[in-house]
């Protein structure tokens, strides 16, 4: 088993794991998309998901952290059927046969302002949001409750941290008392346990302004959390991965503002195209042009590899995924096999999860082939005959 | 000369894959061809490891026979060997001297190659390469890729924990007889193997007088250093030199210097012997190896074998003769295979089970019970406390799970099944007992068993056996299981009890007769045979034996199937509640197995009084309680047939025949019809296969109460007719059971 990123084919909607092993071990999903068999369809299922995923001694299947980027149906869906929402007493242990066991979720890392730029009200975000944002408030009464001042009093499957910062409620900052399990904007999270060494910036959600037409802006731009993360192999970190949800071209244009002074904020090895590949990422709206801060802001790499988690990419003028856009991440990969489609991995007839070893010498993604391994091998079954033993 | 059309084919997928390039072909002396091609690799955003260039140039050796042979891959000659993955001791066709082998992957290469094509195989060079660049080749990141020696048809077999126990903190070294298993002193002909014998650390001294008594001709050489070593040095040995200077890189002791003392001591002695030396380097590494055996605590230790031998030379001088030994300068590197071991064996069986010394008690080591013995023994399970008190006969060798001829007479069969058990790598843990299981089990001590006995499984196929165990004592309480063969190896039955011995064994005995007592006709074709209770086979002159005749095959086949119970009740943490019936059903043809499996609750037991005991299985007694509530304020009632065991005075009630027609219910009195009622009777107890008896009737009592005056009388009547066997009446209350057993005979007969 190696430490790797895994980005599973979903069409236009996210799904990554990270898996760090070890003694303990460590996995972090960033979004997810559930999908249940049905058809012919060749997208990852749970069914497949829960192959990557560890198990814990109490037989339940888990992550260590969850991470929503933001609260939108193609982040989350399915969130409510698939992970153990609520105390962990309440997880349930015997499912029927032919049922699943909920995921159980040790830690989230949740951050209010992309709930409350999302909407006002809870009823505009769709039910696994809504399921989500509930049992983020639950972990922080529980933290409020033990009156803990960290992580370390709580159990797992109660622990939360607060990425970003929050607005106030009558002049109160809601934050007040959560000191010990709140990270701010340019603060860090040090994962530093048996032999697993990683940390994650987090880059956004942007702070509160105080200008109402600055606020706009972040709230029309699909305000995300965003997380810088490097990941420590041979004792280097020698991978970082950017990761920033749906965020568009106004968030990227602040952040490039706000770090164009030491850019290593913003630097990767692997980027996750923001919102599946969109052209308002690189433009505003109605603009054909790129936006050159938005772009820089994504350009801070030195031979990374970029991959878009949608549908496959075609040469015509849907948006996402923007074919527009694709080019652009190659002119910033400068090398179109550096450039990855989680739709068309290996091929668009069958999209296969796209996974990154973390490596002494950075993210190492999987090697190329001819294309009769793949689209030959499934047509004759050459790959997959059953072997026999003697 | 490698056919062209499938040389063309690889031509093709290399000529239309995008990152090959310099695509050249050029045929070999021995009437092979080589393909010769540039690679483009991926480049790592940190920059090229291990000095990969950006195209790599890979040699293709296409052997005459292909593509019946598969082709062999070669990369430059100054690659980096310092690499996992690497074969360093190929000898494999080659473009030239020191070219380097990748081991691209983890299967013998022409299976790959057959099954999935040059395609494929092109796809794992390339990721091979990749990997090298981005210095990934280790395959989990949690583990230390061991140097690979799959290429060596030699090896040495020895224990990783027994190893293991003489490396210390500090550098040091560990002299361990080793048994040369096939030998030719000829360096060519080094096609032989070495076993590390005895892993006590032995004085040169005593080394060579073993090798003169030809009890162990070869030494290995246990070499250690006190750092760990994190990064791979290529295995270039070819001759001492190398292999002193890479003892000295691993920081071990010198290997002359560790070799000195057995010249001495072979000088010393007045014998004439040679030696062959094993000099195994110990490796501290960073990470423990993947997927090592053997137990041992030290799993980062990797142990990397070579040999070498010291020759005789005999120069005569003016004073006599003398003996020279002298170091010859060739080595040759050795695999190291891991001796049979428990762990190795669950290992490869894909089996676990925990270390908590769990034992089973196996009562009988015959065909069955030394098969069972030997399953669980290769599945790595060996902590088997065996109890027979027979000895081998040679015919037992037909269907016995030994082969070992030296078992084919006299010696005991628990000693036969234990030593075959030993070879297995289960040493020191069966013992062997010679008990006569009934005299021990009617004692007042019981039969003897250990703390730790998690089941006892009686396959002894013995009554005697089976009913000493349903009435007799054990030293301890355990939960017993029973195994046999019956209709002729067409069937072969597991049984299991319940807790606190119910259902017992007599009970599931019974419910398993009960199943084919209801059986559709059609399935008692397996019976077909007849009633075959054993065979006299002549075993010798005057002698016979009495056994049943079957093939190992037959038996191998349902042996194999209560081996995976048996195993598997060894690996739950508590044994089911319930009772269990399993029993195979062997296919006409012999090739197949059908298993039915039926679950038993307790069995309600009755005392009558005069001492029998009586037992309603819980699937009759349901089936009485449902048509004595159906019948409200009447009376009904039924025949009983079940299985009378005098032996230990016991008769369980199996099924029933429903109240005939013309029986009467009326509130306070029943009278049980006659009509069909023998046919429905006789068709019951022939279909259990002469296990059940018509036993009695049952009647219910609606409104309470014990047996009236008619029903004593109507128990007689129907005593008198069974002539001296036991007759039942049992009455439904709605408060519980109520029984009475009658005997009736001529008392007068017997003289008191």
């Amino acid at each position: 088993m190696s430490s790797d990123i895994t980005f599973f084919p979903v069409g236009n909607g996210d799904m990554t794991l990270i898996r760090l092993p070890g003694p303990r071990g460590l996995t972090i999903l960033i979004d997810c998309y559930f999908m249940e068999e049905v058809g012919e369809t060749r997208l990852t299922t749970i069914e497949q998901f829960y192959g990557y995923l560890p198990t814990d001694d109490k037989g339940r299947p888990y992550v260590d952290v969850f991470v929503l980027s933001h609260p939108d149906d193609d982040h989350c869906h399915n969130a409510r059927d698939v992970l153990h929402l609520g105390p962990p007493d309440d997880y349930v242990d015997k499912v029927p046969e032919g049922k699943r066991k909920k995921i159980f979720v040790r830690e989230m890392w949740s951050a209010p302002m992309v709930f409350r730029r999302k909407s006002s009200d809870d009823t505009e975000l769709v039910l696994d949001a809504q399921a989500i944002k509930k049992e983020a408030k639950r972990r922080v009464s529980h933290y409020k409750e033990k009156k803990a001042h960290s992580n370390d009093g709580i159990d797992m499957g109660n622990r939360i941290l607060i990425l970003g910062q929050d607005q106030k409620k009558d002049g109160q900052n809601r934050l007040e008392g959560l000191e010990g399990i709140h990270v701010d904007v340019d603060q860090h999270i040090t994962i530093n346990d048996d032999g697993i060494r990683m940390i994650a910036h987090v880059r956004g959600p942007l702070p509160v302004n105080s200008d109402d037409n600055e606020e706009a802006a972040l709230k029309n731009n699909r305000s995300s959390i965003i997380l810088q993360m490097e990941v420590f192999i041979g004792g280097a970190a020698t991978n970082l991965i950017l990761m920033g949800g749906d965020a568009e071209v106004g968030i990227w244009q602040r952040l490039y503002q706000r770090h164009k002074k030491n850019l290593d904020a913003l630097t990767y090895n692997l980027l996750l195209a923001p919102h599946h590949c969109s052209w308002g990422v690189l433009a505003n709206i109605g603009d054909d042009n790129v936006d050159s801060e938005a772009k820089a802001a994504l350009s801070q790499t030195d031979g990374g590899f970029i991959v878009a988690s949608c549908k496959p990419i075609k040469r015509d003028a849907d948006n996402p995924p923007s074919y527009k856009a694709k080019n652009q991440y190659i002119d910033i990969a400068d090398d179109e096999s550096s450039f990855f489609c989680t739709g068309e991995y290996p091929d668009t007839d069958d999209p296969e999860p796209l996974t990154f070893k973390f490596t002494a010498q950075g993210p190492r993604p999987p090697s190329e082939g001819p294309k009769s391994t793949t689209a030959t091998a499934m047509a004759t079954g050459l790959s997959r005959t059953e072997r026999e033993h003697g | 000369m490698a056919n062209e059309e499938a040389l063309r084919d690889v031509l093709s997928v290399l000529g239309a894959y995008h990152n090959a390039s310099n695509i050249q072909r050029k045929e070999r002396p021995d009437g092979g061809t080589e393909i010769i091609f540039d690679l483009k690799v991926r480049k790592p955003p940190k920059g090229f490891a291990n000095g990969v260039r950006a195209t790599e140039t890979v040699w293709l050796v296409l052997p005459p026979g292909f593509p019946l042979e598969s082709p062999f891959i070669w990369l430059r000659q100054d690659f980096s060997r310092a690499l996992p993955h690497i074969n360093p001791h190929s000898s494999r066709p080659k473009p030239g001297d020191d070219f380097v082998e990748p081991c691209v992957i983890d299967e013998p290469l022409p299976t790959f190659f057959h099954y999935n094509g040059f395609a494929h195989l092109l796809h794992r060079i390339q990721k091979w390469l990749d990997d090298a660049a981005f210095d990934s080749l280790a395959r989990d990141d949690r583990y230390w890729e061991p140097v690979r020696r799959d290429g060596l048809s030699v090896f040495l077999t020895a224990r990783r924990d027994a190893l293991a126990k003489h490396i210390t903190e500090k550098k040091g070294r560990a002299y361990l007889p080793t048994v040369v298993s096939q030998g030719n002193e000829s360096a060519n002909e080094f096609q032989f193997c070495g076993i590390v014998s005895d892993y006590e650390n032995t004085r040169p001294d005593d080394l060579v007088d073993l090798a003169a008594d030809r009890i162990s001709r070869a030494v290995t050489i246990l070499l250690w250093g006190k750092n760990v070593v994190g990064k791979y040095l290529p295995d270039t040995v070819k001759n001492f030199t190398d292999l002193e200077k890479l003892a000295e890189q691993y920081g071990c002791k010198s290997v002359a210097s560790s070799i000195t003392p057995l010249v001495d001591a072979l000088n010393k002695s007045a014998r004439n012997v040679s030696l062959f030396v094993f000099v195994i380097f110990a490796v501290k590494r960073p990470k423990p190896l993947p997927g090592s055996f053997g137990g041992d605590d030290k799993p980062e230790i990797e142990y990397i074998p070579y040999v070498c031998a010291l020759d005789k030379r005999e120069i005569v001088g003016r004073d006599g003769s003398q003996k020279h030994f002298q170091r010859p300068d060739w080595v040759l590197p050795f695999g190291l295979h891991y001796d049979v071991s428990p762990e190795i064996l669950q290992k490869t069986s894909g089996i676990s089970y925990s270390n908590d010394g769990k034992r089973l008690t196996l009562l009988g080591c015959g065909s069955l019970g030394s098969k069972v013995a030997i399953h669980l023994g290769k599945s790595g399970f060996g902590d088997i406390d065996l109890i027979d008190r027979g000895r081998l006969s040679p015919h037992n060798l037909a269907r016995m799970g030994i082969v070992n001829e030296r078992f084919s007479s006299g010696v005991p069969k628990a000693v036969a099944v234990r030593a075959e058990l030993g070879l297995l790598g289960h040493r020191g843990s069966p013992t062997v007992s010679f008990a006569d299981a009934v005299e021990d089990l009617c004692s007042e001590a019981g039969l003897k068993v250990s703390e730790k006995s998690a089941l006892l499984l009686d396959a002894t196929a013995s009554i005697n056996v089976h009913n000493a165990l349903c009435k007799g004592k054990l030293s301890r309480p355990v939960r017993i299981a029973q195994a046999s063969f019956l209709a002729s190896g067409r069937v072969g039955l597991l049984i299991h009890e319940g807790n606190e011995r119910s259902p017992d064994l007599e009970d599931l005995k019974t419910e398993f007769w009960r199943y084919w007592a209801a059986a559709p006709k059609a399935e008692h074709a397996v019976w077909k045979t007849g009633m075959k209770r054993a065979d006299r086979i002549r075993v010798g002159e005057g002698c016979e034996s009495m056994s049943m005749v079957m093939s190992d095959m037959a038996a191998s086949l349902l042996t194999a199937g209560i081996s995976q119970d048996v195993s598997r009740l060894m690996r739950m943490d508590a044994i089911p509640n319930h009772g269990r019936v399993s029993f195979g059903i062997v296919s006409e043809d012999g090739r197949s197995v059908a298993w039915k499996d039926s679950v038993l609750g307790p069995s309600i037991t009755l005392q009558a009084e005069n001492g029998w005991e009586v037992r309603i299985l819980p699937t009759l007694a349901w089936i009485i309680d449902a048509r004595a509530r159906r019948a409200k304020e009447l009376e009904t009632g039924g025949y009983l047939v079940g299985r009378i065991n005098p032996a230990i005075r016991r008769i369980t009630l199996a099924a029933d025949v429903p109240p005939p027609p013309d029986s009467i219910h009326r509130k306070n009195r029943f009278i049980l019809g006659k009509e069909g009622a023998r046919e429905a009777l006789m068709e019951l107890c022939d279909k259990s296969r002469g296990a059940f008896l018509a036993v009695g009737t049952w009647h219910s009592h609606p409104m309470g109460g014990d047996e009236s005056h008619i029903d004593i009388d109507t128990l007689q009547d129907i005593a008198r007719d069974f002539c001296g066997t036991p007759a039942v009446s049992l009455i439904w209350r709605p408060e519980g059971y109520h029984v009475v057993v009658e005997q009736i005979w001529d008392e007068a007969k017997v003289e008191a």
